[in-house]
């Protein structure tokens, strides 16, 4: 607590009071007609726009979704026994909004603003509303620069750009929530100075937490602490308790805010952990609003729902100042069916997905991407030149693996090419598996990745290939600093480089399989 | 609260009826006091409210009571809402009939609330003010509320002119608990 004087806390309040207005305060307002299941109706507010907010008693906020002929129907953003019937609203004249601003980096809010984590007011002056419409053609450009995350498989594979709309759906518990904690993670490099130098820009991160349980969310909270990634992260939680008109929200407030970044020239990446849940409480509130219900119950807009959420991510054109907004949505699956309604709706909106596998999961290859079914349609243009060239013969070794892999049981009774592929193959797969919270840099992926495609793991047992890429890699950080400084600097494979990097391939092979 | 549409057709009716007569003023009157007597009298209400009660008993309450007092045509109205059995929206047809007639003569109702009587003197100034703003005739509907401690709530249709201190507190302390320079 800051020490203060009783005479200077009566000077501050004279101070408020002093620039308090005394006018006749002019307002709209309607009566409560009906309250429930977190829906009022209201009776009045002939003036109100959609998607208002109005004020009821007791600080509960609402937003007004349906405009109809004798009553207006609002969502509730409280706790609706704390509105009766014969309440009086009234209308606030402003959208639903969110305060945005660089205060809002490193703390924890709710969809509405409001701080969660007890760090006190946070001081911002400017609003935006948060359902925005998405930018047109001309504002945007083609996305070019990579959005690193960290995660060998997919910087190599499934590649994402600053700007692109890429999905992570899975079943539970198959690692979405990670690759997304994951790339978050990976950005604190660009708020390095080195990062400036090789002209990386920094990258803002959103995490928006939908529906899920409070304990996740601090958990979440508490590995980017633990990593140094909360400084230049914003959490927005409208957790599992939380009404459904939040939940419903909560993506288009993360939207909101990595918008701001993106239109003052900067980069944002938002991920909406997870989109289903957010379907689900939209089509609560939808039903309860008395809309339609189509397939699975859920109302006839719930394609526009995600669709104009993820068509405000975008890559800003040079005039604008060249921002970016890159969105992440989690979709989670169940038993694997990727063509449930929700699920086909958000694959067809985004730029490619990120497929988790639980089969994968529980044989051990995490991060339990299914490379064969992932894809990024735009992701590739912004990989590095030096990546390019290591992935494509990568992409290929595994897509033969996999064609092989059942025959695989047959031991020794395939010819020495199919042979020759599968322990390839499964010694490729070995090396892109990573640890959670461990993400990789850029240049040291490559050079791993080099070592795989280029045969240098085929000797290698399979058990030892981690240990062999951890060591590889402390050794051309000693002998050979130049390979990993030089694809830092020009992002691409010059000669010399690869000169370098087969010579401290050999090199290390050999001292290597002395040690197994 | 909404508007019953069958009420609104019986209300424009009505109005239509008064106008022929040219017995506005004498209608206004009279659905005044009848609904005055109904919101002071709540059996009264319950009683034409009721379904079990057959038309021929309320007609002849709705004589026995309101016979000396209305108009005759006025009289007859209720008694041909009698017999349609439409009796149990007898309340919602006078309202709309007197915003009818209100919106007929360029009239707005303001209800009034002050946290004690006003002067005839501070009432005048008040609906000469209020005229300006609306461009309409002011009628004030007048009650007193305490808690408003000081000024006054003015409601016009869907809208409030607050210049009470009780609301200016509020806002003063919405101000302090969210606003301007933090404590911590």
């Amino acid at each position: 607590m800051v020490d203060l004087k009783p005479d200077e806390i009566t000077a501050i309040i004279r101070k408020q009071i002093s620039g308090y207005q005394n006018e006749v305060d002019v307002y709209d307002f309607g009566t409560v007609l009906q309250v429930g299941d977190g829906i009022a109706r209201v009776y009045g507010l002939s003036k109100v726009m959609a998607s208002e907010l109005v004020e009821f008693p007791n600080d509960v906020f609402g937003m007004v979704l349906n405009l109809e002929e004798d009553s207006v129907g609002c969502v509730l953003f409280g706790d609706s026994s704390l509105v009766k019937e014969g309440d009086q609203v009234k209308r606030t004249g402003r959208v639903a909004s969110m305060p945005v601003g660089a205060a809002m980096l490193g703390r924890v809010i709710t969809p509405l603003g409001t701080p969660l984590d007890g760090k006190g007011a946070i001081d911002t002056t400017e609003f935006l509303p948060m359902e925005r419409k998405a930018l047109g053609v001309i504002q945007r450009q083609p996305v070019k620069e990579p959005l690193q995350t960290g995660i060998a498989a997919i910087d190599a594979m499934i590649p994402i750009g600053r700007g692109q709309r890429e999905l992570i759906i899975g079943d539970r518990q198959t690692g979405k929530t990670a690759v997304a904690v994951d790339a978050i993670i990976n950005q604190k490099f660009s708020h390095t100075p080195e990062a400036a130098q090789q002209g990386v820009n920094p990258v803002f991160c959103i995490y928006v937490a939908v529906g899920q349980k409070n304990s996740t969310v601090a958990q979440v909270v508490a590995k980017l602490q633990e990593n140094g990634a909360m400084e230049y992260t914003t959490v927005i939680a409208a957790s599992a308790s939380d009404p459904a008109p939040l939940q419903f929200i909560a993506p288009y407030a993360g939207a909101t805010l990595g918008e701001f970044f993106r239109d003052n020239g900067k980069h944002a990446l938002v991920i909406y952990d997870d989109l289903s849940k957010q379907a689900v409480a939209y089509r609560e509130l939808s039903l309860l609003l008395r809309r339609p219900p189509g397939r699975e119950a859920y109302p006839g807009d719930v394609f526009y729902l995600h669709s104009r959420l993820l068509e405000r991510a975008s890559k800003l054109s040079d005039e604008l100042g060249g921002g970016s907004l890159t969105a992440l949505p989690v979709i989670e699956t169940q038993q694997g069916d990727v063509s449930a309604y929700i699920p086909t709706n958000v694959i067809s909106i985004t730029d490619g997905q990120i497929y988790l596998e639980s089969n994968l999961f529980n044989a051990g290859v995490r991060p339990a991407i299914n490379v064969g079914i992932s894809v990024s349609r735009v992701g590739g243009n912004a990989q590095i030149k030096a990546m390019k060239k290591v992935a494509g013969s990568l992409k290929l070794d595994l897509a033969q693996y996999r064609e092989l892999e059942a025959f695989a049981k047959f031991g020794s009774d395939l010819d020495a090419s199919t042979k020759k592929t599968l322990t390839r193959g499964s010694r490729l797969v070995e090396l892109l598996k990573q640890g959670q919270y461990a993400p990789v840099p850029v240049e040291k992926q490559i050079a791993s990745i080099f070592m795989g495609t280029n045969g240098y793991l085929d000797e290698i047992p399979v058990a030892d290939v981690k240990r062999f890429e951890k060591e590889f890699l402390e050794f051309i950080d000693v002998k050979y600093p130049d390979i990993l400084k030089s694809i830092r600097e020009t992002k691409e494979i010059k000669e010399n480089t690869l000169a370098l990097l087969k010579q401290a391939g050999t090199e290390f092979t050999q001292t290597f399989k002395k040690s197994v | 609260m909404a508007v019953n549409k069958v009420a609104v057709k019986y209300a424009k009716s009505l109005l239509d009826f008064a106008k022929e007569r040219k017995a506005l003023s004498a209608f206004t009157q009279d659905a005044e006091s009848v609904l005055d007597v109904l919101g002071k009298a709540d059996d009264a209400k319950r009683f034409f409210k009721n379904p079990i009660i057959k038309a021929k008993d309320k007609s002849a309450v709705f004589t026995e009571l309101f016979k000396q007092h209305v108009t005759n045509e006025f009289f007859e109205f209720v008694q041909l809402m009698i017999r349609k059995g439409r009796e149990n929206i007898l309340e919602e047809v006078l309202l709309s009939f007197l915003d009818l007639i209100n919106e007929e003569l360029g009239i707005v109702p303001v209800s009034l609330k002050t946290p004690y009587a006003l002067s005839q003197e501070e009432l005048s100034q008040l609906q000469v003010a209020f005229e300006k703003i609306l461009n309409k005739k002011v009628v004030f509907k007048l009650s007193v509320d305490e808690q408003l401690i000081g000024g006054f709530v003015a409601q016009c249709e869907d809208q409030i002119y607050d210049a009470s201190l009780h609301h200016q507190i509020q806002l003063v302390r919405s101000q302090l608990k969210t606003g301007g320079p933090s404590l911590n």
